[in-house]
């Protein structure tokens, strides 16, 4: 399957957003969280390597600003050949230019901004040189880390899917930081997939896990992971990248991050794709909210139902929860349809 | 459990007869000319030589007759006179001399072969006993029979295994120059499964003295545990240095048997016999002999001369129980190993033989508790540890039962396997049924494994077994594709070609040859739909050309002693092609004739002559040019050298050079005329490098759609397995606006690659397109047990598809079951309310829906329009 067909309409997707509605339009406006997206490919090494690393950076970033809502000066690709793709290459992935890119996002950026950084091609760890393969001298672990200092009252996620990517878990590793790395360590330093289906989890259908038509990086790593295992698998290949997630800032990565792990609570509250929040100022925004907080009240109605599900029978839990899922599902038609309730 | 129940290492009894040899030079044996009648293989007169010596009376001294009283069992024991061996090892071993422990040995060996099983336990562990308390000094020989002891009486104490090994090591250090210590050593580790240090204990021995025919006999025993070709020429190699060896004679003979040259297994059973008339190891080779061959009743009387000779052993049992589980007679082999376990209820190869061979008639349960029973006995055996490791693996096993089948597959294989193979597999019941006016007793078990080395273990205890499926008769085993490379094979096509083995071994009593049974079952599925089964390849009929296939009359030897790789596969096209033309020529009456008389026993040579009126010699020559006349144009352009490059050098191969380079250059003309002369050539060769797959891409590219299906519905007519073939013809297809075929591509390509979500996911979006709501919820409802990439969404479209179906039970409880873990989910709440309207309406009407699931199905497309 291909293109993107993910949904802008998103109703559900502004319900985390309430309280900031709540507080004002203007304000509002002003103050809503931007994202920043940057993407930087290193030296493929060969033609394949290059080209590949080059389709799924291109992809990642098309994805953002077509359909996650990215305001294009908030998304820089730093590739290996700005000639791959003139225009959309910003400008080459060497090390002082990746990390004036990141002190361009410092200065423009604002406290409470989320920032992405994705790092697509090969990486190695021997010792404490544990480096991202970029034109030129490579970008080390820690120089990245020093960079990222700048940042760092920012919302800030850091996704190395390189070869030995592991490694750099510990050194990018902060608080109000998400880490995500293609492997275990750097021993796992063989050509990875973990990019690719990273980079689908935001361009097809599928890593939404809760279907409110915005993928969290929790979801979208989930994702990658589920489909790295799949590919291996199907080649009937030994698995040879384990992907972990950190964003406790200990510097341990978890392989299976979650609400309840340790790792996974703010990788799941962060989104590239905006929220879809309405306009409070108008009755018909008024009523949009008030629809959204009867949802969210019925949702939570449904988890506290769930959490009773083993002291009810079957079928008695069914009856409930079919009865709080259908009025649910009236509200949701009502919204959808712009009625007031 | 008797304790006079004693299991002696059949390798041991095997060799009695040629040990004889060496303890007499090891032990200063000065007597040359009864050695050298012994050698000769004269045993009668070596022992009237030693009674003469004996006879002479007092002169003798006590040690001398010790060593002459043992000289006499041996020479008696070599010619079958057990009854006065056992008397002379007796009496040697009443002396004090240095012929006591290996006479005692002996002679425990002769009173367990009598019946004496008390007396000779008794024996044994005394001289177990006395070696214990010694305080040394034994020489190798003596030790080698201490060693002997403990490993005669280890079936009832496992301990004692080690006790032989520590006891061979020590004799192996007392005298490192002889090469008997290491043979007894080798005996042990392979009796015991280990052949790799058997067989280093071996070539030691082969290394001290090269014609050592005790070591050259491991040798070929190593070999053949191995499965190794090469252990009859080894066998060989120890009857040229001991042509009396009625050990080696018998050892040639089994593997001679297994070769299925039954003639020469049947002279070298005579030259045992002839040394040795109450060998009960060369009548054990003569009774399988006749069994095998179909005369019961000899069998059955050389069986009790056995009893009658051996009375206190079970070997003759156990050795047919493999004879006839080897030859797929399983139900024999549970008969004959139910008497082992008569006479020795501690034969632990026994209860694993009947273990193994009753799950291969589908008492799984009863297998399993033989094995159980076999592992606790002797826990070195490899096959039933393995046996019993994948028992315990089956808690991930599930069934699913058919009106015939009982289906076995991994749970997470099952809803994908059961709706696809169970209907084949009644097809295939019903067509061979009919065809056969036969009908095997049902239920009959097919048992499918995620993993090959499963398969394997399940097949013969071992892995590394080469096949796909097998088929013991009321059980068939077959790899699960997702136990191969994806594509590796047409599952299909392999359970219709092991169903109608089932047929042929429940139509004969498991009698019809290999070759034949082979031939046939790819010939059924040849009949069974178009593009399975073999094929006729290049390879082969280079081969043919070549005259490295066998004749049609000496077709099994492509099975059991092909004489390069690629043979057995051969011999799977070749017995196809045999089985074309008997039906073309003779009708099927005539195969159904010769099944028919292999159940009566009677052998392809007797009826060649009564139902086709063809000698062998007539046969070879008629099938012969058949394949020449069948294949005349094709075989004309493979080149007329005789050497493996024939095919690259004739103008088949040209033409496909100039097609593909004309492909390459995008030149219609010349492609389609060098392409479709080979086509007209060789129509079926198939595959990525084909003429067909060539025109395909070439017109393809030229997006000359409607010529590029032509020649892909070719390619797949003839190819079955060619998965790529399958996939461009159902994306032609769908391109061009057929819809339906497209459909019926993808479900062909299914049985190649049952495990693909994408195929799954592909066929549900064009049986949705269609309007089969059903067959849609059937294929989203296997992209949900493929792990899909988006289970909730999956999920959804399942319950669409169930509530397009008019499935509104199955919709609602899978659209509730998203809607748990995802509430906000908006397409599948507004689906929950389109069912809770049509269980309104039904309720309140408390009539059925009006027939038509699609036109029931309220419209909720603005929900998906909105989104999307």
């Amino acid at each position: 399957m291909s293109g993107y067909c993910r949904s802008t309409v998103g109703m559900a997707a502004g319900l985390l957003s309430l309280v900031l509605i709540c507080a004002g339009p203007a304000v509002v406006a002003q103050e809503r969280p931007q994202t920043h997206l940057l993407v930087i490919t290193g030296v493929g090494g060969e033609d394949y390597y290059g080209d590949l690393f080059h389709r799924w950076a291109a992809t990642l970033t098309q994805v953002a600003t077509e359909h996650l809502g990215f305001a294009r000066e908030h998304v820089v690709y730093l590739g290996e050949r700005m000639d791959r793709a003139p225009g959309v290459i910003a400008g080459v992935s060497d090390k002082a230019t990746v990390l004036a890119a990141v002190e361009r996002i410092a200065a423009r950026s604002r406290p409470g901004d989320r920032v992405m950084i994705v790092l697509i091609g090969h990486g190695t760890a021997r010792g404490d040189r544990v480096l991202f393969n970029v034109p030129g001298p490579d970008l080390s672990a820690k120089e990245l880390a020093d960079a990222l200092g700048r940042l760092s009252d920012r919302t800030l996620a850091v996704v190395n899917t390189t070869p030995s990517s592991g490694a750099f878990v510990q050194y990018l590793s902060a608080p109000n930081r998400v880490v995500i790395a293609a492997t275990s360590g750097g021993a796992e330093n063989q050509h990875t997939l973990f990019a690719a289906h990273f980079v689908d989890a935001f361009a097809e259908p599928g890593a939404d896990a809760d279907k409110d038509e915005r993928v969290s990086l929790l979801e979208a790593f989930d994702y990658a992971r589920r489909e790295v295992d799949r590919a291996y698998r199907l080649d009937h290949r030994l698995l040879s990248e384990h992907a972990q997630l950190d964003d406790n800032g200990d510097g341990i990565g978890s392989r299976e991050p979650g609400a309840a792990a340790a790792d996974g609570s703010l990788a799941g509250r962060f989104y590239l794709a905006a929220a879809d929040t309405g306009d409070p100022s108008t009755a018909q925004g008024r009523a949009s909210l008030a629809l959204q907080v009867e949802a969210r009240r019925l949702v939570d109605r449904i988890e506290g139902l769930k959490r009773r599900k083993l002291g009810l029978a079957q079928s008695d839990y069914e009856t409930r929860l079919e009865a709080l899922l259908v009025e649910l599902a009236l509200n949701r038609r009502a919204h959808r349809q712009g009625r007031l309730p | 459990m008797s304790r006079g129940t004693v299991r002696r290492a059949m390798a041991a009894a095997i060799f009695s007869a040629l040990w004889l040899c060496w303890p007499l030079h090891a032990m200063g044996d000065t007597d040359v000319p009864v050695r050298d009648l012994l050698e000769a293989g004269r045993y009668k007169d070596a022992a009237d030589a030693v009674r003469t010596q004996l006879g002479t009376g007092a002169a003798v001294a006590q040690p001398e007759q010790g060593r002459l009283w043992y000289l006499l069992g041996e020479a008696d024991s070599a010619i079958g006179s057990y009854e006065t061996a056992l008397g002379a090892y007796s009496k040697a071993a009443a002396i004090d001399s240095e012929w006591r422990i290996l006479a005692q040995v002996a002679s425990a060996r002769l009173q367990r072969r009598l019946g004496d099983s008390d007396g000779a336990t008794a024996r044994l562990e005394s001289v177990l006993a006395d070696y214990r308390s010694s305080t040394g000094g034994l020489s190798a020989p003596q030790l080698v029979a201490v060693g002997d002891a403990a490993l005669a009486l280890a079936p009832l104490d496992a301990s004692l295994y080690a006790t032989a090994l520590d006891i061979y090591e020590e004799a192996v250090q007392r005298s490192p120059e002889d090469p008997a210590p290491r043979v007894a050593l080798g005996d042990l580790l392979l009796d015991r499964y280990n052949n790799t240090e058997a067989l280093d204990a071996y070539r030691e021995a082969l290394e001290i003295e090269p014609d050592y025919p005790p070591a050259l006999l491991g040798l070929a025993r190593s070999q053949h545990f191995d499965h190794s070709r090469s252990a009859i020429d080894a066998a060989r190699r120890a009857l040229e240095v001991a042509p009396h060896s009625v050990a080696a004679r018998v050892l040639a003979a089994r593997l001679l048997l297994e070769l299925e040259d039954y003639s020469q297994a049947q002279q070298e059973v005579a030259e045992a016999l002839r040394i040795n008339p109450r060998s009960p190891e060369a009548l054990t080779i003569a009774a399988a002999l006749h069994f095998l061959r179909g005369a019961g009743n000899r069998s059955a009387a050389l069986v009790e001369q056995i009893d009658q000779i051996a009375p206190g052993e079970h070997e003759a049992y156990v050795t047919l129980a493999e004879i006839a589980a080897q030859n797929r007679r399983y139900r024999d082999a549970v008969m004959y190993a139910v008497r082992a376990l008569g006479r020795q209820p501690s034969a632990w190869r026994a209860h694993a033989l009947l273990g193994m061979n009753r799950m291969r008639l589908g008492a799984v349960d009863q297998g399993r508790r033989s094995l159980e029973v076999a592992f606790r006995g002797d826990p070195f055996d490899v096959r039933t540890k393995n046996t019993l490791d994948l028992l315990d693996r089956m808690d991930q096993y599930e069934t699913v039962e058919s009106e015939r089948f009982i289906l076995v597959a991994d749970r997470r294989e099952m809803s994908i396997l059961a709706p696809m193979l169970l209907p084949i597999a009644e097809r295939a019941y019903d067509t061979l049924a009919e065809r056969y006016r036969y009908q095997p007793a049902t239920p009959i078990r097919i048992e499918v494994y995620s993993r090959h080395e499963d398969f394997s273990v399940r097949t013969v205890g071992l892995v590394g077994l080469d096949l796909l499926g097998v088929s013991f008769g009321p059980v068939v085993v077959l790899d699960s594709p997702s136990a191969r490379p994806p594509g590796a094979f047409n599952l299909g096509s392999v359970l219709w070609h092991e169903l109608a083995h089932t047929f042929h071994l429940d139509m004969t009593r498991s009698r019809v040859p290999r070759w034949f049974t082979e031939g046939l079952s790819v010939h059924e599925e040849h009949r069974a739909q178009p593009g399975w089964g073999a094929d006729v390849s290049l390879g082969f009929l280079t081969a043919f050309q070549q005259g490295r296939l066998p004749v049609a009359s000496a077709l099994n030897d492509a099975f059991v002693r092909p004489s390069f790789p690629e043979q057995m596969l051969y011999g799977y096209t070749q017995g196809a092609l045999l089985m074309d033309w008997i039906e073309q020529s003779y009708g099927f009456e005539a195969i159904a004739r010769l099944l028919s008389g292999y159940r009566w026993g009677r052998t392809t040579e007797q009826l060649l002559p009564e139902v086709l009126g063809l000698s062998s010699e007539r046969l070879d020559q008629t099938f012969d040019a058949y394949l020449r006349s069948r294949y005349a144009p094709i075989l004309s352009a493979l080149g007329s050298d005789e050497d493996s490059a024939a095919v690259q050098s004739g103008q088949y191969a040209q033409l496909m050079v100039e097609g593909r380079e004309a492909v390459e250059a995008d030149d219609t003309p010349l492609a389609e005329a060098r392409l479709r002369h080979a086509q007209d050539l060789f129509p079926e060769h198939t595959g990525p490098d084909s003429s067909y797959r060539l025109l395909a891409t070439l017109y393809t590219r030229q997006q000359a759609f409607d010529r590029a299906i032509e020649q892909l519905e070719l390619a797949v007519a003839i190819d079955a397995d060619d998965l790529d073939a399958h996939l461009d013809l159902a994306a032609l297809y769908e391109k061009t606006g057929q819809a339906d075929r497209a459909r019926a591509m993808l479900e062909r390509a299914l049985l190649i690659q049952p495990f693909d979500r994408a195929l799954y996911e592909t066929l549900a979006e064009l049986r949705s397109a269609a309007g089969d709501w059903r067959g849609a919820a059937q294929a989203w409802g296997a992209v949900g047990d493929l792990d899909p990439a988006d289970p909730l969404g999956t999920r959804y479209r399942h319950a669409e598809a169930l509530f397009r179906a008019g499935d509104t039970p199955d919709a609602r409880r899978q659209v509730l079951a998203a809607l748990e873990q995802a509430p906000l989910y908006p397409e599948a709440l507004e689906l929950l309310l389109q069912i809770r309207d049509r269980m309104d309406v039904e309720a309140s009407t408390d009539a059925p829906t009006s027939g038509d699931p699609a036109t029931d199905a309220i419209q909720h497309d603005s929900v998906r329009g909105e989104t999307q």
